[in-house]
């Protein structure tokens, strides 16, 4: 503590010096003056893929904004650390952003352990945390904001549309983890409104090379639907058996454009239905303008995906509620953020200040032929986040 | 000369750790206490490596299921003296199984690379089984929010009071386990490591000495993964796995194998390293680091604590 202060002291003595002296004051009032945004991101381990468009996107969100006026005239700082997408990884760094870096927000993550990591160290510290992943739901903290799809938005429309275009009975294969879980119930759930049903789900350890036990029970339980949660390169090794089975059921499996394009090979997926917050198809200026963005900072072959666009709709919230609570306070902060409201590339978007999830767009995309990109097959509008469980307004 | 130096420098060490809270904030305070307690299973594992020759690759096994045992006793509610009785169960049940693998391995004549192998299945095979046991050890994510220490209705919880209950114990165990070393226990080890039959001819019940030293092993190392995550309040897979493993070795071999002290200043300078580097470039830094070890084995292959030794005989042939 005493090196903090005496670091502080030096810092307002050389100002007060240099303002005495008459020079170099500007430059050194802006130094003190940022907005410091801590990133954490998977750069390296098992999500490293998703990762790297995950930092791209935060980039853009603040090299547009400083471009712009910064947040009220303060310029964002970002400060990136490396989860390794591990829970210890994520601890260890959020300690560090919060205890060393002293950042004002901390933003990213994308598998649960990533979040919970996170959570455990914000949420305890009283410190907002902005969340970009679609998840399970579940987290129920007045500090911890999510900007991506929950289950009653990801699943809760999808359900139905599933069961009148595709087929009533539903079999599920996950990876072995929280979200396929969860998930699973949620899908079970909302089959149960819809007049369908789960014939069987299967849950896979990490690692998993053969699937074939699963499509052979695909070929002796004919359901209408495939529902797969096989994430990361057991995802591949998944759907090239999925082909070479034949099956003829039509595959639904929360995928994206920056999966497929990084790890499928072309074609692959073709066919396939994702139900997601963001498609690059999504025909909005403010999408176009996005992906242009993006593509001219980042490399034209770049592909982006809902993960990254809540990434940049987090910062930007975050920018706005800033902006007009007129502080960094974590406290007025929050009580801004669910008073704006920001024109992403979905379409417009906010916070619930029930939860502190994000009303938000929800689309079933359809993979094109060569396996890569994804048409918008149907639009719910958007849909608000229901969470029976939490309320933090009470 | 060479086991006073060694003094010499624990006494230095305690000097450090002792004036080192005056400098630094909360924050720091916290990062060197969690790589003690790494530095503490350094020298568990350095205990067993270094007075034996024989390398443990699965000795994060150990490590986790102390912290493992340690979550699930003090999470469990109604218990009298969690903290006390989750440590007793983080040292002993790694102890046991130490106890049952090394009756198998070391009675059954495993020695050397063949030992190195099947630890390291062993530790492969925990942390299978801590992923897919995912309603009692949580999963993937591992538990979050594990119970401070508690004794007799006192939280330890602050930066400073754990910082000081783990420097303590360091100090305590390093000082305990120098002493076996150095006693004839100690002596009949290296004669086992030199040459196991003689030892034998001569009366040493070699595997019983070896496993015995195994287990005490395993014991100091779960008793740092109980304390680590009391800590910490978090356990997750990472803390059994094989990269946990593996990062126990290079901490030993920077710091210097054989030398007790030498890896809890390996364990500090790399966990400080990774800290640093991984922050000034977040994508590249395992590569950064991984070159840096390669050129610290060429430059001091006995470990950095072993660089004062060498300079100190530059000097002196210099002078001579």
């Amino acid at each position: 503590m005493s090196k903090l202060i005496s670091r502080r002291k030096v810092l307002k003595g050389g100002g007060a010096l240099a303002a005495f002296a008459g020079i170099g004051l500007p430059g050194i009032a802006r130094a003190s003056d940022t907005v410091k945004i801590g990133l954490t991101i998977p750069t390296t381990g098992l999500q490293a893929i998703l990762g790297q468009t995950l930092l791209n996107c935060y980039q853009l969100a603040a090299e547009q904004l400083n471009a712009k006026n910064g947040i009220g005239g303060r310029k964002i700082e970002l400060v990136v650390e490396d989860n390794q997408t591990t829970t210890k990884g994520a601890v260890d760094k959020a300690r560090k952003l919060l205890g060393q870096d002293k950042v004002d927000v901390i933003m990213g993550g994308i598998i649960s352990l990533e979040r919970a990591g996170t959570l455990s160290v914000t949420a305890k510290a009283k410190k907002l945390y902005f969340y970009p992943t679609f998840f399970e739901g579940g987290e129920c903290s007045r500090y911890f904001v999510a900007t991506g799809a929950i289950p009653t938005q990801q699943v809760d429309p999808v359900v139905p549309w599933v069961t009148s275009n595709l087929g009533k009975s539903v079999y599920i294969l996950g990876s072995d983890y929280s979200w396929p879980r969860k998930m699973t119930d949620a899908i079970t759930a909302a089959l149960g409104k819809a007049g369908g049903r789960v014939v069987a789900a299967d849950f896979y350890p990490f690692g998993t090379q053969d699937f074939g036990p699963a499509f052979q029970r695909v070929k002796d339980l004919k359901p209408d639907v495939v529902w797969s949660m096989v994430v990361g390169n057991d995802g591949v090794g998944q759907l090239k058996q999925y082909r070479s089975f034949d099956l003829k059921q039509p595959m639904v499996g929360p995928a994206d454009e920056v999966i497929n394009m990084a790890a499928l090979p072309k074609g692959l997926a073709a066919g396939t239905y994702a139900p997601q917050s963001y498609w690059m198809a999504i025909d909005t200026p403010a999408n176009k303008a996005f992906i242009k963005n993006f593509r001219s900072r980042f490399g034209e072959e770049r592909m982006l995906n809902s993960i990254g666009e809540a990434a940049y709709n987090g910062l930007n919230l975050y920018a706005l509620a800033v902006e007009k609570a007129g502080s960094v306070e974590d406290d007025k902060v929050i009580a801004a953020l669910s008073t704006v409201e920001f024109d992403a590339p979905q379409g417009p978007i906010r916070i619930d200040p029930s939860n502190n999830c994000c009303v938000l767009n929800s689309y079933v995309g359809k993979c094109a032929e060569d396996g890569w990109h994804y048409e918008v097959t149907k639009s719910f509008g958007q849909i608000a986040p229901v969470t029976p469980d939490c309320n933090l307004r009470s | 000369m060479k086991h006073r130096g060694r003094l010499v420098a624990l006494a230095a060490g305690t000097c450090v750790l002792s004036i080192y809270p005056a400098f630094a904030d909360e924050y720091h305070l916290t990062v060197l206490r969690d790589a003690l307690l790494f530095g503490l299973f350094a020298v568990s594992l350095d205990f067993f490596w270094g007075s034996t020759g024989i390398l443990s690759f699965g000795h994060a096994t150990f490590f986790g299921l102390g912290g493992y045992v340690m979550t699930l006793v003090t999470m469990t509610s109604g218990l009298p003296a969690p903290s006390v009785l989750g440590l007793f169960a983080a040292v002993g049940a790694p102890a046991a199984l130490a106890a049952i693998v090394g009756y198998f391995l070391l009675f059954g004549g495993v020695r050397g690379s063949f030992f190195t192998i099947v630890t390291l299945a062993l530790s492969v095979i925990a942390q299978q089984l801590v992923i897919s046991w995912s309603s009692v050890t949580g999963g993937d994510t591992g538990l979050l929010g594990v119970p401070p220490l508690a004794l007799g209705g006192y939280e330890i919880s602050g930066a400073m009071a754990t910082y000081i209950v783990v420097a303590v114990t360091l100090i305590v165990v390093l000082l305990a386990l120098r002493a076996l070393e150095q006693s004839r226990w100690g002596k009949i080890l290296i004669a086992i490591g030199d040459n196991e039959v003689r030892a034998a001819a001569l009366g040493h019940n070699a595997p019983a000495r070896l496993t015995l030293t195994f287990v005490i092993s395993a014991a100091v190392a779960g008793f740092a993964g109980g304390l680590y995550v009391a800590i910490a309040g978090v356990v997750a897979p990472d803390l059994i796995g094989l990269l946990l493993s593996t990062e126990v070795i290079v901490w030993v071999a920077i710091g210097g194998r054989g030398t007790l002290l030498g890896p809890v200043v390996g364990a500090v300078l790399v966990q400080r390293a990774q800290q640093e580097i991984s922050s000034m470039n977040p994508s590249l830094w395992p590569l950064i680091l991984g070159c840096t070890f390669v050129i610290i084995v060429f430059v001091a292959p006995d470990g950095v604590m072993s660089i004062a030794e060498r300079s100190r005989m530059l000097l002196r042939r210099r002078s001579a």
